[in-house]
C-alpha cells in the first residue's frame, strides 16, 4: 500500500506543482473578491482531480497488468486509490481552512459560518463525486469513463434544478431551518457511507478485472 | 528433478480464440521457451499463470502451490517482465527502488543498485527518457532484485537490438545457475531460445503442439529435400510439414520414422515452427 501511494505521489508531483500555483491564484482572487469560500471550493475540486489523474496515468501505462503481477492484493490496490483520494481531499480541506481563516482575518468574520459550511459542503460533494468516479473508472476505463463522469456530474445537477423548480411552482414550501440543519449534520455520515460502499463496489470490479 | 511450474489442462474461451487444454511443466534449474505465432496464446498463457485472467478450467501450480490460493506468497518469488515497461514513466529508477522496497518483502536494495550500475541505468533520470533497451533492462533489474525464483518474460526481447538481447540472455543464464530457479520465456525470436532454452513449448492456435527438451526436439526432427515422388513414398506419419517450391519439396520429418539412406539436414526451432504452422495452413 505504501509503495503504491509513493508511486502515485511520484506521478502526481508535476500536477501538484500546478495545483500549488492555482492555490496561490485562488487565494489572491479570494482576497480581492472578498469571497473566501470560493478558494476552498476550488482547492477541494482540484484535489479531487488528482486521484482521477493518477488513474488515467495508470491505465495509459498498462500499470494494472504489472501491478496485478506484484505481491499486492487487488483489494490493497483499490484501497490505495481511496486513501489517495482521502489524503488529497484532506490536504485540500486543510489548505482551504488556512486560506479561509487568512481571508476572514482581512475581510472580517461576519460571514465566517457560511464560508465554513460552503467549504465542508463542497468537500462532501467532492468525496461523493470521487466515490462515483473511482468505480466507474475501474470498470469502464478512462476513455469511456470520462463520458460517463460528465453524465454523472450533469444529471444530479439538472435533476436538482428541475425538482426545485417543480416544487416551487406547485407551491410546496421550502424545507424549514430545522430540516436543513438535520440534513447538514447527517451529511458527513451519509458521505462516509457512500465512500465505503463505493470502495466495496470497486474491490468487486477489480477482482473480476482481466488485463 | 522438482517442478517449479506446472500448467495442467488450462482452458480459456474468448469469442474468437480459445486456450485449449494447455499443459506443460517446467523443471527447476531450466529455461523454457514458449514459442508460437502472434495470437497463438503465449501471452494468454502467461496471463493465466499470473492470474491476470480468470480461466474456465485447469490447474496451475507454482513452487508446488496453487496459483490462486497462494497468489500473494507466490508472487513474492516471481519476477515479471512484459514486452513493454509497465512501470510509471514519470518515475526515476531510484523512485522505483523506493517503491519496490514497500512492495516486496525480500526487496534487495543492494542488488538493485548493483544491477542499475551493471546495466548503466541512471538513477536520477525519469524513465520516460530511457531508450527501449534501457526500459527493458530496468524491468529486468526489478525482476531480479527481490530474490525471485521464477522469472516470467513475455516477449521481453522483441524490438531490442542483438547486443542488448544477448546481454539479457546472459543474465538469464546467470540466473539459472541456481538450481532452484526457473525461467519461462515467451518469444517469437526463436534464435534467442535456441541459444538458451532447455525446453521448448510450441503453442499453436491455443493448443500445445509439443513441449519437449530442446536437444531432443532438434534430434527428433530434420529437413528432407526431395522430389514429390520421393515424398509420396515416405511414411505419412513421419512427415510433419511440407514446403513446395519450383525444384522440389522440403519436408520436416521425424528422423526415427524414416528408413533408407535419406540425406536429412538439421532443423532449427524456427524451421520446426514454420513447417508445422504453415503446413497446417496449407
Amino acid at each position: 500500500m505504501k509503495g503504491l501511494l509513493l508511486k502515485d505521489f511520484c506521478i502526481l508531483k508535476k500536477q501538484m506543482k500546478i495545483v500549488a500555483v492555482l492555490v496561490v491564484f485562488y487565494a489572491i482572487w479570494a482576497i480581492v473578491s472578498k469571497t473566501p469560500s470560493m478558494m476552498g471550493v476550488m482547492i477541494i475540486l482540484l484535489s479531487i482531480m488528482l486521484p482521477i489523474t493518477s488513474m488515467s496515468y495508470d491505465e495509459a501505462g498498462q500499470w494494472y497488468r504489472y501491478a496485478f503481477s506484484l505481491p499486492i492484493s487487488r483489494r490493497a490496490l483499490v484501497l490505495s486509490k481511496y486513501v489517495l483520494g482521502f489524503l488529497v481531499s484532506l490536504c485540500g480541506l486543510a489548505i482551504s481552512a488556512v486560506g479561509n481563516i487568512a481571508v476572514l482575518m482581512i475581510t472580517g468574520w461576519e460571514n465566517a459560518l457560511e464560508s465554513w459550511l460552503i467549504i465542508i459542503g463542497f468537500l462532501e460533494i467532492g468525496v461523493i463525486f470521487l466515490s462515483v468516479v473511482i468505480p466507474v473508472m475501474f470498470r469502464f476505463g478512462v476513455e469511456k469513463g470520462r463520458l460517463l463522469i460528465i453524465a454523472i456530474a450533469l444529471i444530479p445537477s439538472l435533476l436538482a434544478v428541475m425538482i426545485t423548480g417543480m416544487l416551487e411552482s406547485s407551491g410546496v414550501p421550502m424545507p424549514s431551518g430545522d430540516v436543513l440543519q438535520a440534513i447538514f449534520y447527517s451529511s458527513p455520515l451519509f458521505t462516509l457511507a457512500v465512500f465505503l460502499v463505493s470502495f466495496r463496489i470497486s474491490v468487486g470490479i477489480c477482482r473480476k478485472k482481466e488485463c | 528433478m522438482d517442478t517449479i511450474l506446472q500448467v495442467k489442462d488450462l482452458c480459456k474461451k474468448y469469442d474468437d480464440f480459445a486456450l485449449d487444454h494447455v499443459s506443460f511443466s517446467l523443471p527447476c534449474g531450466c529455461i523454457m521457451g514458449l514459442i508460437g505465432e502472434n495470437g497463438a496464446g503465449k501471452s494468454t498463457t502467461m496471463k493465466a499463470i499470473l492470474n491476470l485472467i480468470h480461466c474456465d478450467q485447469g490447474d496451475i501450480q507454482i513452487f508446488g502451490k496453487n496459483h490462486i490460493r497462494d497468489e500473494i506468497e507466490i508472487k513474492e518469488q516471481i519476477g515479471v517482465v512484459f514486452d513493454t515497461l509497465n512501470l510509471p514513466e514519470m518515475m526515476r529508477a531510484q523512485d522505483v527502488g523506493k517503491m519496490m522496497r514497500f512492495i516486496y518483502r525480500q526487496w534487495d536494495e543492494a542488488a538493485y543498485a548493483r544491477y542499475l550500475k551493471q546495466f548503466e541505468l541512471p538513477g536520477k533520470k525519469i524513465v520516460k527518457d530511457f531508450s527501449r533497451g534501457m526500459k527493458m533492462k530496468l524491468a529486468i533489474a526489478v525482476a531480479l532484485s527481490h530474490n525471485a525464483r521464477l522469472l516470467l518474460l513475455d516477449e521481453a526481447t522483441s524490438g531490442l537490438d542483438p547486443i542488448v538481447r544477448d546481454e539479457i540472455l546472459d543474465i538469464l543464464l546467470e540466473f539459472i545457475q541456481d538450481e532452484s530457479h526457473g525461467v519461462l520465456f515467451s518469444s517469437h525470436i526463436t534464435g534467442d531460445l535456441e541459444k538458451i532454452a532447455d525446453y521448448v513449448t510450441f503453442i499453436h492456435k491455443g493448443k500445445v503442439f509439443f513441449s519437449e527438451p530442446k536437444d531432443q526436439l532438434l534430434e527428433t526432427y530434420g529437413i528432407l529435400k526431395c522430389s514429390e515422388a520421393e515424398l509420396a513414398q515416405l511414411d505419412p506419419t513421419a512427415v510433419k510439414g511440407v514446403r513446395r517450391h519450383q525444384f522440389g519439396v522440403e519436408a520436416l520429418v521425424e528422423k526415427s520414422k524414416l528408413s533408407g539412406g535419406h540425406i536429412i539436414d538439421k532443423a532449427s526451432i524456427e524451421d520446426i515452427m514454420l513447417f508445422i504452422a504453415r503446413g497446417e495452413r496449407q
